[in-house]
């Protein structure tokens, strides 16, 4: 037995069975899902609206402008999201550091009001959106797994991601509407979505309760790896870093989606849409039956099913109407067999006192893991062409696979 | 403790509803109010730029004049009486007929015909065929291309767009069209952007070229990079050339490119949405310059025959492909308000004498095309 699981145990009191549990899923939970669900929409109904409004209205050519340095943004983002996930670790402030990250994004809707015709101005404050996200991902996912009993996490991620994927749906879908009645008003989009914003925070304000401080003081003065050096951590969060690594991200999946329908790029944002609601149905269901049966499975299973869309792009010259749409519902519900199960995975073996920082490192990983994946496709489909990198990709997922099945095992034996 | 809760949660939303409600209205009051201003009889450009004296509109068929300089050349030619001349636009009046297509005689610029059966984005017609760049806005919005005649306004042609519309083209003889259309990658993680033109036989609808699929040659070598786009095609009057921006590496490369070999070929730098006169002497387009550490679109005019480039009067930032009125005048649109507070914008014209100030030409109108190629001689 890991010893600080059972100090976990301790805490709820009786050992409870993975098997035969009920899904109990806190009110807290509810409520940063209820977050989640406003922040989204406040968020989708700006990103949705981004490319037109750069070019329709700032009448800005953003080609000339040069674009958002992602490497360097994510780096940086990733950095900070690290410090803050240590620093939400003392003293348990991950509530306080998620209030923080939530508020910056929200004032930064505001923002977009004083920015004007500013381009310059404009890349600022969407850069300090996404550190807003950055900031308050991890402690929302520490307290989620420290507001819930260790045999329901994944069932208790997913129903929180569920409820996101919700207002991503909702965000695109609101804006829109506005902007039909509004011809060009994007200022009123930009205030509604500050709106949603302040609910989003008042929310996390007003319904989630400050996390108990669980750690004696005196443990609190251990080196800061503690508890997330160990083999189950390092090879978790390893493994989330490698099959990230191999994973292709959503652009390159619906652009090859595209190229071999007879869809226009136009819908694009509907690719998007299907995807987030395949996320939404099959998140729940996915959560259950890992608590039911086991994590590991399902998380592999999810990857299982991606190598089998790699495989369709392969094989498929064109794709029907039919067959697109299985492909992007097959993608939501590889996320959600995944996503919220790694962090369900993760939050089950790092120690309630390093829960922020271990997740912020496992998302640090996954997103460094993703940008560099990006540059390679992009690379590899220039140079050798789209199946070839297909192949490449698909190849790689599956030595990835096995590496994982292998490290997962080796450590669930040590327990 | 927990009603108290629900009770402050329940005032923050009613704060956030009237917020919102208060705002909607407001914007309301103000595209209602704006517009107003924009349709009242002497229209004052609601981006005032000190630099820029404000000409009455014209009240014939020449283009406004400045008054104070009657030795400049310009003598547009005297308008034939019987056809009109028609300019097309888009409408951007916001209390009606916004976003659909317009025309005006040239003689008669407050006389505006509008064509409800036909809304876009982006509007040209040329030898009797038109293109509209329109936006099916549903919840997710779709782009088309529409062809249609300039006579009855019937759509013989449509079909998808890969992006949003920015600038399209006909040729004089009316057979083929050219569009640029911007296409987000990737959309909702990057502002990561590209462009496509495409070349298409008016008649049946179908995309000729890419222009990403042409040769293109600098000083003999072929060149060719990732990271190429091209924007703003403007046909020769044989239409069997045309000239293009071509962007690479930073630069913004005019080219000529030949239509039937599929090849381009560099000309000039720093040129962009070029756009070639009826008398095929001059390439009007917009420079980009760095003013105050912002990119400032200045509107120059190129002679072919020397390479010598002029700047216009015109002295705000202009992000447009310009249009000729005549041999000696070129149209565009400026944006209602500086802070794009308002969808509207209108059209304005400039000499290329670099004297003559601008002046207010149709207001709420965007994409101005000034009808060529249909018998009546410009």
């Amino acid at each position: 037995m890991y010893p600080l699981e059972w100090i976990e145990r301790l805490k709820l009191g009786r050992r409870q069975s993975a098997t035969a549990a009920p899904m109990v899923i806190s009110p807290v939970v509810l409520s940063l899902g209820l977050t989640s669900l406003l922040t989204d929409i406040s968020s989708e109904m700006v990103n949705s609206l981004l490319p037109a409004y750069v070019v329709l209205h700032l009448h800005l050519s953003p080609l000339q402008f040069g674009f958002i340095d992602g490497l360097y943004n994510g780096f940086a983002i990733a950095l900070l999201s690290l410090a803050a996930g240590f620093l939400a670790d003392r003293a348990s402030r991950q509530k306080e550091v998620a209030l923080a990250g939530y508020s910056l994004s929200g004032l930064c809707k505001l923002l977009l009001l004083a920015v004007g015709t500013s381009y310059g101005w404009l890349l600022l404050v969407i850069g300090l959106d996404r550190l807003g996200k950055g900031i308050r991902a991890a402690p929302r996912d520490a307290l989620i797994s420290l507001n819930t009993p260790a045999s329901s996490y994944a069932s208790a991620f997913s129903v929180h991601r569920a409820m996101d994927a919700c207002g991503s749906l909702l965000g695109p879908i609101v804006a829109f509407l506005l902007l039909a009645n509004l011809p060009g008003a994007f200022d009123a989009v930009w205030i509604s979505s500050f709106a949603f914003a302040a609910l989003g925070v008042a929310a996390l304000w007003l319904f989630v309760p400050k996390a108990q401080p669980i750690v004696p003081a005196a443990q609190r003065a251990q080196a800061p790896w503690s508890g997330i050096g160990s083999r189950r951590f390092l090879a978790v969060a390893g493994c989330g870093s490698l099959l990230a690594l191999t994973t292709i991200s959503d652009g390159f999946i619906y652009l090859m989606l595209q190229e071999k329908s007879a869809t226009a790029a136009g819908y694009f944002p509907l690719f998007y849409v299907l995807t987030a609601t395949g996320y939404m149905v099959f998140s729940i269901p996915a959560g259950r039956l890992a608590d039911r049966t086991s994590r590991p499975a399902v998380f592999l299973s999810g990857y299982l099913l991606l190598i089998v869309l790699y495989g369709v792009l392969f094989y498929r010259d064109q794709v029907s109407t039919g067959v697109l749409v299985s492909c992007l519902a097959l993608l939501g519900l590889y996320y959600a067999a995944t996503e919220g199960i790694l962090m369900a995975l993760a939050s089950s073996i790092i120690p309630p006192e390093r829960r922020t920082a271990g997740i912020a490192l496992i998302a640090t990983g996954i997103g460094v893991g993703k940008l560099i994946s990006s540059v390679t496709f992009g690379a590899l489909w220039q140079s050798v062409g789209m199946q070839n990198s297909l192949l490449v990709f698909a190849s790689a997922m599956a030595a990835a696979l096995l590496v994982t099945l292998r490290l997962l095992r080796s450590v669930s034996n040590e327990k | 403790m927990k009603n108290d809760k629900a009770r402050i949660f329940l005032l923050v939303c009613v704060a956030a509803v009237l917020l919102v409600a208060g705002y909607l209205a407001y914007v309301r009051q103000r595209i209602a109010a704006t517009d107003a201003q924009a349709s009242a009889p002497a229209p004052e450009p609601v981006t005032p730029h000190p630099a820029v004296p404000v000409a009455p509109p014209p009240a014939t068929a020449a283009a406004p004049v400045d008054n104070a300089t009657p030795a400049a050349a310009v003598a547009p030619p005297a308008p034939v009486p019987q056809a009109p001349q028609r300019l097309f636009f888009r409408s951007t009046d916001v209390r009606r007929h916004y976003g659909s297509v317009a025309w005006v005689d040239v003689s008669r610029p407050r006389e505006i015909h509008f064509v409800d059966s036909l809304r876009c984005e982006v509007v040209y017609t040329a030898g009797g065929s038109g293109i509209c760049l329109s936006a099916d806005r549903g919840v997710f919005t779709t782009y088309a291309a529409s062809l249609f005649d300039t006579r009855k306004f019937k759509v013989s042609g449509r079909f998808a767009l890969k992006g949003i519309p920015s600038r399209a083209r006909v040729s004089l003889d009316g057979r083929l069209a050219a569009l640029t259309v911007f296409v987000s990658g990737h959309g909702y993680t990057t502002l990561d952007f590209s462009t496509q033109s495409l070349i298409v036989d008016v008649k049946t609808a179908a995309v000729l070229a890419d222009l990403e699929s042409f040769e293109v040659r600098r000083g003999g070598e072929v060149i060719k990079a990732a990271d190429f786009n091209f924007w703003g095609v403007t046909f020769t009057a044989d239409a069997r050339q045309f000239y293009a921006t071509l962007s690479t590496a930073g630069q913004h490369l005019l080219v000529r490119g030949d239509i039937g070999g599929r090849t381009a070929e560099v000309l000039h730098e720093n040129v962009e949405c070029p756009s070639l006169s009826p008398d095929g002497r001059h390439i009007a387009y917009k420079k980009r310059l760095q003013i105050d550490n912002r990119i400032s679109w200045q509107l120059h005019v190129l002679e072919l025959a020397s390479g010598r480039e002029t700047a216009l009067s015109e002295k705000r930032s202009i992000d447009d492909q310009l249009e000729w009125l005549d041999d000696q005048h070129v149209l565009y649109s400026v944006p209602h308000a500086a802070d794009d507070s308002s969808p509207s914008t209108d059209v304005w014209s400039a000499a290329i004498d670099a004297r003559t100030p601008p002046a207010l030409f149709v207001p709420n109108a965007y994409s101005p095309a000034r009808e060529r190629g249909t018998g009546g001689k410009t």
